[in-house]
């Protein structure tokens, strides 16, 4: 296993958000996680990079056991290098050029020389056929072309895993296409990802599994077809058919 | 004839305008960086001691400042021994324009840091940056974006705030046109004031000017 | 060193003229505040030869230090007086009281700060909050001050506070032209007494009490005008 996540729980003053999250994901796998609004599913992301503290539960990395509610600070920077993350809203520095956003994870978090780095990045902008807005502001981009520099910020750090956060729901509908070509290319190269998202063709189409969560716990597990066509749990059935109105 | 020498005479305060100008806006900016540090703490103490300094500075007509700088921080510094009597006047009016503005500046770079979206801090810590980088090299270059608008304008204000220090005995470019008028018994001294007022308008609108040229590289950076 | 007793007796006498420094600040904005509002509607309306001398006035008015605004309109107001008699005008020339000198200086520095305020409050209310009063049938002059205008002077009141309370410290150098308010009484008690930082810090405490207690009103009045607004309840 490459990651393993063991009795994950977080509260929020009296809000149990995640009841006791355990969680195994194997190399080169990609997980698509659906769920409801307010379910956590951002929560346990947040708390699997320590960007939130949890209250109890143990990860295992490469080996290397975390108390995940009281990792060290060698911890937390030793995951953060082992992970990327991609954000609902892209979160792209506002004052760096795309190409900047790319780099600057490579010189700071882990100490390339500035030329390695930028060429690192050119390579990784071009990935997602951007390489000719590498001097472009985040406010000079489309959201479409903010997310898909946001992959390649998190990509171009060659992580274990990359955690997606609703990477297309602030997208316009037209531009959501590119972003999720990008995200299936790079599944296609072996990426082990966490997806958390509404796009049920995309974790159809690429998912190796798809988990539904719910109220802090994962409900029901299996390949999209199991989860999607044949789900055994009522509160699944009621959300599939929920969005199913919606699409 | 007569305004060229009006002018030539106005002119030769300006280098201590502008010394004090400078000297001000830098030890406030220091200091204010600093009570803006101190009343981001969690510290309930470091907190109500940059409240306090910012509740007293607020009240203070600038021209009151500079009074009890120059005749109290000498009595203040000799309570630990240190005789400060004999320091030029410009220091002191360096420091009473510097404790005046510190605490509107630090609430210019609080109030910017708070507004900086902590999207930015977290994208910084998950591509692997420590605290110190994410800070230095994203949260701080955006905080002081934000403050900009702010900071142009609390310039312009110790700008127009130098000529109270005439109230010490400072020749700046103020206390040169009284001098000026008074040599003159009464004589031209609209034209006097007048010309001193376009100075002074000169030298905010090529601030302005200035700030508008680093907005100007920066447009693209929408804080 | 520090004569307690001397700034204890000088307290009562140095408040005692706070009034006037109240006066002269409260007066000075009301004006100051009128002369603002046609600032604003010549520039918002971009009227003809009229907008960029405005635009001209309030540039060079916050260019300037007050105290030279002050020594122009002290200078300049009885030239300009004597010169409207050449013309023709009954006016009188002499003796113009002090006090008309500083309202006139600190209306004129008041209208060019409280008119960059209006228009920025005015700019931020959200432009589709008067088409949706416009749609819905409302005439314009009703979408302005029905809809608009509300919502301007709530965003326009914690500015103008600043600026009112800017204002009462900015009246500490009247003392030059020969009013007596706060500051000048601290310094013609220090003369007397060769004692300054005594009544310095008699001055210091009037003027901090003074500012915060203009500021808890201005608070106070925000959080009922955000009510009326809004319906909102605000914690004062
Ligand atoms: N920082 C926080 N402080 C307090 N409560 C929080 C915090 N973050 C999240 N919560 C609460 O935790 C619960 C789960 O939130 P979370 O954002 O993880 O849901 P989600 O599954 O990602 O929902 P969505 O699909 O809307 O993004 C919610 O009830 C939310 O109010
Ligand atoms: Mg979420």
């Amino acid at each position: 296993m490459l990651l393993e996540l063991k009795n994950l729980k977080k509260t929020f003053k009296n809000n149990h958000v995640l009841k006791g999250i355990d969680l195994a994901v194997k190399e080169g796998e990609v997980i698509a996680i659906i769920g409801p609004s307010g379910s956590g599913k951002t929560t346990m992301l947040r708390n699997i990079n320590f960007l939130e503290t949890a209250d109890a539960g143990t990860m295992t990395l490469r080996q290397k056991r975390i108390d995940m509610a009281a990792p060290t600070q060698e911890q937390v920077l030793w995951t953060r290098r082992h992970m990327a993350m991609v954000f609902q809203n892209y979160n792209l520095f506002k004052n760096k050029t795309a190409l900047e956003n790319i780099s600057e994870g490579l010189i700071f978090g882990q100490n390339k020389s500035k030329e390695e780095a930028e060429t690192l990045a050119s390579r990784a902008l071009d990935q997602v056929d951007l390489l000719d807005k590498k001097d472009f502001y985040p406010s000079q981009l489309s959201g479409g072309q903010q997310q898909r520099i946001g992959i390649a910020r998190a990509t171009v750090l060659n992580p274990d895993i990359v955690l997606f956060d609703e990477p297309t729901s602030a997208l316009d509908p037209e531009l959501v296409g590119t972003v999720l070509r990008d995200m299936k290319r790079l599944a296609e190269r072996g990426q082990t990802m966490i997806v958390v998202t509404h796009q049920m063709a995309f974790a159809r189409d690429v998912a190796d599994r798809v988990i539904f969560f719910a109220d802090g716990q994962i409900i029901e597990q299996g390949s999209a077809d199991d989860v999607f066509d044949h789900p055994q749990h009522e509160r699944t059935q009621r959300f599939l058919s929920a969005i199913a109105e919606d699409y | 004839m007569r305004l060229t020498k009006i002018m030539t005479t106005l002119l030769s305060g300006l280098p201590t305008t502008l010394t004090l100008l400078i000297f001000s806006f830098i030890f406030a900016s220091v200091i204010g960086v600093c009570l803006a540090w101190l009343s981001l703490r969690r510290n309930p103490v470091a907190k109500g001691l940059a409240r306090g300094y910012l509740g007293l500075v607020r009240g203070t007509p600038p021209l009151l400042m500079l009074l009890l700088a120059y005749y109290g921080l000498p009595k203040l510094f000799l309570l630990v021994g240190i005789d400060i009597n004999d320091w030029a006047k410009l220091l002191f009016g360096i420091a009473g324009l510097s404790i005046g503005w510190s605490a509107y500046l630090s609430e210019a770079f609080r109030s910017a840091y708070l507004s900086v979206d902590p999207g930015q801090y977290e994208a910084a810590l998950v591509v692997g940056m420590d605290a110190s980088h994410a800070f230095w090299r994203i949260l701080m270059p955006q905080t002081l974006l934000i403050a900009l608008p702010n900071v142009e304008n609390l310039l312009i204000g110790l700008v127009k705030a130098t000529s109270l220090v005439y109230v010490i005995g400072i020749m700046d470019m103020y206390n040169t046109a009284t001098d000026l008028s008074n040599q003159n018994q009464g004589v031209y001294q609209l034209e006097i004031f007048v010309v001193l007022a376009f100075i002074y308008w000169l030298v905010v609108l090529a601030i302005e000017w200035g700030f508008r040229q680093i907005r100007k590289d920066y447009q693209y950076v929408t804080v | 060193m520090f004569d307690s007793n001397f700034a204890l007796h000088s307290f009562p006498k140095i408040l005692s003229v706070a009034p006037t420094t109240i006066v002269l600040s409260i007066i000075a904005t009301i004006l100051g505040f009128i002369l603002a509002v046609l600032i604003v509607i010549v520039r918002e309306r971009n009227v003809k030869i009229l907008a960029p001398i405005a635009a001209l006035y309030v540039s060079f008015i916050r260019g300037t230090p007050i105290i030279v605004q002050m020594y122009v309109v002290y200078y300049g107001l009885p030239q300009l007086l004597v010169a409207l008699k050449h013309a023709g005008l009954d006016t009188s020339t002499n003796g113009l009281p002090a006090m008309l000198i500083a309202i006139l200086a600190y209306s004129f520095n008041a209208s060019a700060n409280i008119s960059e305020s209006i228009r920025s409050a005015y700019h931020s209310v959200d432009h589709r909050q008067y088409e949706a009063a416009v749609t819905v049938g409302m005439t314009p002059t009703r979408a302005m001050t029905r809809i608009v205008i509300p919502q301007l002077v709530a965003n326009f009141i914690p500015n103008f506070a600043n600026l009112f309370i800017d204002l009462i410290k900015d009246t500490a150098i009247v003392y030059n032209i020969g009013i007596v308010e706060i500051m000048a009484k601290a310094n013609i008690l220090s003369s007397i007494g060769f004692k300054y930082l005594e009544t310095y810090l008699d001055a210091l405490i009037i003027y901090i009490v003074i500012c915060w207690i203009f500021a808890k009103l201005f608070q106070v009045g925000e959080a009922i005008d955000r009510y009326h607004t809004f319906h909102t309840q605000d914690s004062i």
